[in-house]
């Protein structure tokens, strides 16, 4: 399913003396099973947008259409909506509540009117998905698990519902390393099986490396740029003016082309860079001969 | 959702009105109460109205708050005031009469029904202004409080007025703290609870659709966190406390001083010196 923006403004708390503008005229296109980051600094706007997606929230101005239907339209099926477009949400581990992790990922499809057979399965899989397998882990209580397996069981909780487009807020907040690692290598997972759409709202460059293939930076509410990981990490200087840090390797990339390196934009990766670097390394000696003899 | 939850009217400025001492406001409300009380008690004595509307008016002014902004939110209480004040103005006993109407004659379904005659005393007449001006300007008054001062100065304020009660064994410091704790959190709690709900709505939750037993256990889904995340906090808060060092019964020092300054004792004089003018010389 694609997402179109069309001029999308939100102003929160319109009319009033507190009237505050979160989105001003966004316009852009999420194109179906793309991973899309979309990146800013807190207060950027990015959870607002994404809320419009599912119909959390309506836009002041403008037009969101999701897989052809327009979300803020009177008579629109929101709960329809929301089982095709699955939101995560920051620390989604708060949001468990049910006994066991079986029932808590089961409350979607329940919800749904599903019968217990279709929620049986859907659950299933979706647990055996996010490597939290029903047969070992379904009768657990969910506050017994770890911080990352909390973390994973809330999103089986929402892929349960089979969305075809995933958005996930701020997912590996609060994570130590090894449960980041696991969150990433089951998104990987469910983007190879289910094909699905996933938009991964962050403020972690290294995140946004990982996983996404575009990304849309977001400053003031305003859509400030847009284009691969890539592409936005060349522009180290206009993301750290928004307050975004660029991953290590790209800082290292920027300190070294300051040097006279050369270091193509787009390397990203390790293994590019030492490419680059050894492909670069006459070239690097020619610049310091050249400022040896000017000197 | 919950974004509209009438919690706290303060609007933030740097008006004079926001710069005064929340004591310095809040006796002054209690000032003009009590004043306007002590007016009331004699007939026709609105010298003292007179000057405590033109004060507040030049306080809205001040406030850097559209006038329009406080009146609308007067309207309600207006209706209010002036539905009290039909029967008052009817139906108060009193020596003079202002105006009389009636009595009048119906012939309704065979039976002779005579109403009134109602008379508009002078009594009557003054209850009705007297208790409405009382009214709309504490109204006005506690408006201007509420307005420019943010919950969190207020709590401190109240609490810094009772501290003299602690001679009699008043808790005043605990209750202040406590007032001040829940005022923090109450704004949490209600990002929490809104973020909640779009969470589960997210998950396919329904609240407002399904049977009773499906819906009590979509409020399930909502409560269950809700209690988990506000216990979690407390736990965490009352941690928090006890390694800094805080003791029931201890001596609260603040971390900055709120001492009246020369705009406060100013302020202070220039509205007490005349409505106490008003009241006692006119």
């Amino acid at each position: 399913m694609s997402i179109q923006v069309e001029g999308l403004t939100h102003i929160y708390a319109a009319g009033t003396p507190l009237a505050k503008m979160a989105l001003a005229d966004l316009s852009f296109r999420i194109e179906d099973g793309s991973c899309v980051a979309i990146i800013g600094v807190t207060g950027s706007g990015k959870s607002t947008l994404v809320q419009h997606f599912n119909g959390l929230l309506r836009p002041t101005s403008g037009r969101v259409v999701v897989n052809g239907v327009e979300v803020g339209a009177k008579g629109a099926d929101l709960a329809k909506l929301r089982q095709r477009v699955g939101l995560v949400f920051q620390s989604p581990e708060t949001q468990l509540f049910a006994r066991t992790v079986f029932e808590d990922a089961a409350f979607g499809p329940r919800q749904a009117g599903m019968s217990e057979v279709k929620v049986a399965q859907l659950v299933g899989e979706a647990l055996r998905l996010v490597g939290l397998p029903d047969k070992e882990f379904g009768l657990r209580d969910p506050f017994s698990l770890s911080g990352g397996q909390m973390r994973r069981a809330a999103l089986a909780g929402v892929l349960a519902m089979e969305p075809a487009i995933l958005i996930l807020d701020e997912p590996t907040a609060g994570l130590d390393g090894e449960g980041r690692a696991e969150l990433y290598h089951f998104l990987r997972q469910v983007r190879a099986e289910r094909r699905t759409t996933i938009l991964l709202v962050s403020h972690d460059m290294g995140e946004v490396a990982a996983l996404a293939e575009q990304a849309l930076a977001l400053h003031q509410g305003r859509l400030v740029l847009q284009g691969s990981p890539r592409e936005l990490f060349g522009q180290a200087h206009l993301l750290t003016e928004w307050g975004l840090d660029v991953p290590p390797l790209s800082q290292v990339a920027a300190i070294l082309r300051k040097q006279g390196f050369s270091i193509p934009a787009e390397a990203l990766s390790l293994d590019e860079m030492t490419h680059a670097l050894l492909a670069g390394w006459p070239q690097v000696g020619s610049v310091n001969g050249a400022q040896r003899n000017a000197e | 959702m919950l974004n509209n939850l009438p919690l706290g009217v303060y609007l933030p400025g740097a008006s004079l009105l926001h710069r005064l001492q929340a004591r310095t406001k809040i006796m002054l409300m209690v000032w003009l109460m009590v004043l306007l009380f002590l007016a009331n008690r004699q007939a026709w004595h609105i010298a003292p109205y007179v000057v405590t509307l033109a004060l507040l008016l030049l306080a809205v002014g001040l406030s850097g708050i559209r006038p329009g902004y406080v009146f609308r939110r007067m309207r309600l209480l207006l209706l209010l005031v002036v539905l009290g004040d039909i029967p008052a103005l009817l139906f108060t006993p009193g020596d003079t009469a202002l105006a009389m109407f009636g009595p009048a004659h119906l012939r309704l379904f065979g039976a002779d029904l005579s109403i009134g005659p109602l008379v508009i005393s002078s009594d009557g007449a003054w209850f009705v202004v007297g208790f409405s001006s009382i009214f709309l300007l504490v109204f006005i008054a506690a408006q201007l409080l509420a307005l420019t001062t943010s919950p969190v100065a207020l709590a401190e304020g109240i609490a810094l007025l009772l501290r003299p009660l602690r001679r009699w064994h008043v808790p005043a410091d605990e209750l202040a703290l406590m007032t001040l704790v829940a005022l923090r959190f109450l704004p949490l709690l209600v990002d929490e609870a809104d973020q909640l709900i779009k969470a589960q709505q997210a998950r396919g939750a329904q609240f407002t659709k399904g049977s009773l037993r499906k819906r009590s256990q979509t409020m399930l889904a909502l409560l269950v966190p809700m209690l988990r995340g506000a216990l979690r906090r407390a736990s965490e808060l009352a941690v928090a406390l006890e390694s800094r060092g805080y003791a029931l019964g201890g001596e609260q020092t603040p971390l900055y001083e709120t001492r009246l300054r020369r705009l406060d004792y100013a302020t202070l004089t220039l509205v007490m010196l005349p409505t106490l003018a008003a009241l006692l010389l006119f």
